[in-house]
């Protein structure tokens, strides 16, 4: 993993300076709100319903056990002891003082984290897959053009005031897991014909209001011009996308008004005039540096055999090991060795709902323990608001499973119904329309059997509180969209949207059904899929491709009908 | 037009010694230049003067250098000026600065306006510039905040032009003018930390 140098730690050491300065003279009344309103976004921070909201940078959602420990500490300390993971692997304290982070961001430096640029109209936290480097189809590893990125775009000093934010995503497999096609920008690692490595491009993709799925205007970009190519995107983009109303300031608008090609265009003509060839080009040298700080761990060899053999008894003995192994483990490209996904979906527990992605201080602390024991002390965050740890090793699996589940963060739900991306809504948003965790709460109840949801296979259920669309909505097989209706949340189910290589946007089902309602609607969702999908020996159906076949319409008719 | 300072690229004041007038017009923002001077005025100087003229009033509607009349004002301009200069506002046409790099090339000093703190096209406007050789002055004037002063160095800006409100409120003009100043460069990969070796 990537090791601050001297020039990093100072910078970021700057930086909290810099912003406690700020902040000294906001509070103060010198420096306009309106100036100090993006200088504080830029720096993580919102103003929430409550409280400030402190939105923490997780780079492509890599980190250590010792910054986790410290998460943990600066939880206890300056907030309410715990976190929630967010669907771009930051990580969000929702109680922290305004007064209070200039410290809280020297906590933060002191282990290599910043909140810088995970907010405002600047380019936001380079996001990938979760699996980067442990997987065996892998063309590159993503991580080191994601560092790359990161160093390039932080202070970058041309596009820190952008008409609106911008995200990057970056993945290395011909499988999508960072939902890159609804990104201002989508990168997909590729060899050419040469067996040169570059990057096809893909711009304008987007949720929120107006959805859009990215399209390609570059088929192969040799990665040397990775950086000079980006910032004549982001050129084009901060010169001619709109600043008249920020509904329509995203890059997308600017890609959907003129057509991909046209843009492409621009963005060419640009590259050719100015950037092109020019300092920003990237040195083999440069890869070869960027490639060291992600070499693989110390992996140990096994007799496979024997470790399968033993994996085997345990998997027979013990039912619940078995589909925490079925579900929340991956394949490795090392022999011996497994990813194991931890999932923040905790569900109803002691009574009490856990929101998606939320995280205890007692929680970070132990996970930072195993992950020093089980899995060379690196954590990852995924798309999906969950945790992995990349490299166990499969005769660990079992003890490693025993303890996560004492913590309850075995549930054996991923890919599931209930492994749910959720905003946090109206309890603590002031963005949005309508609550979150009761309705997330009431499917948890309706839908608690797990033989149940495993029937019910691979499902992706997003569910937004508002048109900002920070769960994703639009592309979740089911989607659900928090409306406000004269004062009453009201939600409304969009069905058939998807955020991997076949990515679109889900079609509304129908008019929005009351908060009361939703668990039973779903029910009603449900059994049109049971009753109608094609089985064989091989293969059951799943959710999305069922909807893909048929469409809404019978779905719409058993819950309107 | 209010009154005004202009500081160097070390934050030092250098009002005393700034002659440019910007010429006035219907349009003209306030703090383009310290002072201005109507085209009357100019002609009847005996001397010459370092005069600033609006670029988007020499344009045509395709975003030519327009011929005819203006192009004889200008003229006459340029025959009473020491040095010649333009501004530009962040706000005007995006494409200005493309097909027009042999005519900016000739300015001695080129003024950008910001027309709002959050408008960050002047940042793309100077680095432009800079990239497309301009070695002249560039100047930037209106909205812009104490905070972007350090960004607007690297992406080449020169000198700044602060109403007098906003040189009160800056307690330490150097700290503004040397904010991150170890901060990463993100227009050269030779100067990120990871490839600059440091």
């Amino acid at each position: 993993m990537y090791q601050y140098n001297y020039a990093d730690q100072t910078l970021v050491d700057e930086r909290v300076e810099q912003f406690r300065d700020q902040t000294k003279r906001f509070l103060a009344g010198e420096l306009p709100e309106e100036q100090f309103l993006p200088l504080r976004l830029q720096n993580g921070l919102y103003i929430q319903r409550y409280a400030p909201m402190l939105r923490i940078a997780i780079p492509y959602g890599l980190f250590a056990s010792y910054q986790l420990r410290k998460l943990a500490e600066i939880t206890r300390k300056y907030d309410k002891g715990y976190g929630h993971f967010t669907t771009r692997t930051n990580i969000q304290l929702n109680w922290p003082k305004l007064e209070d982070v200039p410290d809280i961001l020297a906590e933060l430096a002191s282990v290599q984290m910043h909140a810088i640029q995970t907010s405002g109209n600047c380019i936001r936290n380079t996001t990938t897959d979760p699996y980067a480097g442990i997987h065996q189809e892998e063309i590159a590893d993503p991580r080191p053009y994601c560092e790359i990125i990161r160093q390039w775009s932080t202070f970058h000093p041309e596009f820190a005031f952008l008409p609106r934010k911008f995200k990057i995503a970056v993945v290395g497999t011909a499988n999508d897991r960072a939902a890159t096609q609804v990104h201002d920008v989508g990168l997909h690692l590729k060899t050419n014909e040469a067996g040169e490595l570059g990057f096809e491009v893909l711009v304008g993709g987007g949720l929120g209001r107006t959805p859009v799925i990215g399209k390609v205007i570059n088929e192969f970009l040799p990665r040397q011009h990775l950086l000079s190519y980006l910032d004549a995107i982001l050129r084009v983009y901060n010169l001619h996308g709109r600043r008249d109303n920020k509904y329509k300031a995203r890059i997308k608008i600017l890609v959907e008004s003129m057509g991909g090609p046209a843009f492409a265009k621009l963005v060419d003509a640009e590259w050719e005039a100015h950037t092109k060839d020019g300092p920003l080009t990237l040195t083999e040298e440069n890869f070869a540096t960027a490639s060291s700080f992600f070499t693989e761990p110390d992996y140990l060899a096994f007799d496979t055999l024997q470790v399968q053999s033993d994996l085997q008894k345990q998997l027979d003995a013990d039912k619940d090991f078995a589909n925490w192994y079925n579900q929340n483990t991956v394949a490795h490209k090392v022999a011996g060795y497994r990813a194991v996904v931890i999932s923040l979906k905790a569900g109803v527990v002691d009574g009490r709902y856990v929101p998606s992605g939320d995280v205890s201080e007692s929680q970070m602390d132990a996970l930072a323990d195993l992950a020093d024991k089980y899995s060379f002390s690196e954590l990852r965050g995924t798309y999906q608001q969950n945790l992995v740890f990349a490299d166990v090793q499969a005769n660990q699996l079992y003890e490693l499973w025993q303890q996560l589940s004492t913590l309850h963060l075995a549930r054996a739900n991923i890919n599931t119904l209930t492994d749910m991306i959720v905003c946090p809504g109206w309890d603590y948003c002031s963005l949005a329309n309508a609550t979150t965790h009761n309705i997330a709460e009431q499917i948890e109840k309706q839908f608690d059997d797990l033989d149940y949801l495993y029937d019910l296979g691979e499902i992706r259920l997003n569910m937004s509180g508002c048109m900002n669309a920070c769960a994703h909505h639009h592309t979740g097989d089911i989607g659900i969209l928090g409306v406000d209706k004269k004062g009453e949340h009201w939600y409304q189910i969009s069905l058939g949207g998807n955020s991997s290589n076949d990515a679109k946007i889900g079609k509304i089902l129908g008019k929005a059904v009351p908060a009361t309602d939703v668990a039973v609607t779903l029910q009603k969702i449900l059994d049109v899929y049971l009753e109608q999908r094609v089985s064989n020996e091989q293969d059951v159906e799943r959710f999305g491709d069922l909807v893909d076949r048929v469409g809404i319409a019978p779905f719409k008719e058993k819950v309107y009908g | 037009m209010g009154n005004h300072h202009v500081l160097n690229h070390e934050g030092v004041d250098i009002s005393q010694n700034d002659t440019w007038l910007a010429l006035s017009t219907n349009e003209l923002p306030d703090g383009i230049a310290l002072s201005h001077i109507s085209l009357l005025e100019l002609l009847q100087k005996q001397e010459k003067l370092e005069v600033l003229l609006p670029l988007s009033d020499l344009l045509d509607s395709a975003g030519k250098l327009a011929g005819g009349l203006l192009e004889q004002v200008s003229d006459l301009v340029t025959q009473h000026a020491s040095r010649v200069g333009v501004w530009v506002t962040a706000n005007s046409d995006t494409d200005l600065l493309i097909g027009l790099s042999e005519f900016l090339l000739q300015q001695d000093l080129i003024v950008i306006h910001v027309p709002a703190f959050t408008d960050g096209r002047g940042f793309s406007y100077a680095q432009t510039l800079r990239q497309i050789g301009y070695k002249g002055e560039i100047r930037i004037a209106g909205q812009f905040g104490r905070d972007q002063i350090a960004y607007l160095l690297r992406t080449g800006v020169d000198s700044f032009v602060l109403n007098e409100h906003d040189m009160q409120s800056i307690s330490d003009i150097n700290q503004a003018f040397n904010a991150l100043s170890s901060s990463y460069d993100g227009r050269n990969a030779a100067a990120l930390p990871m490839f600059s070796g440091s």
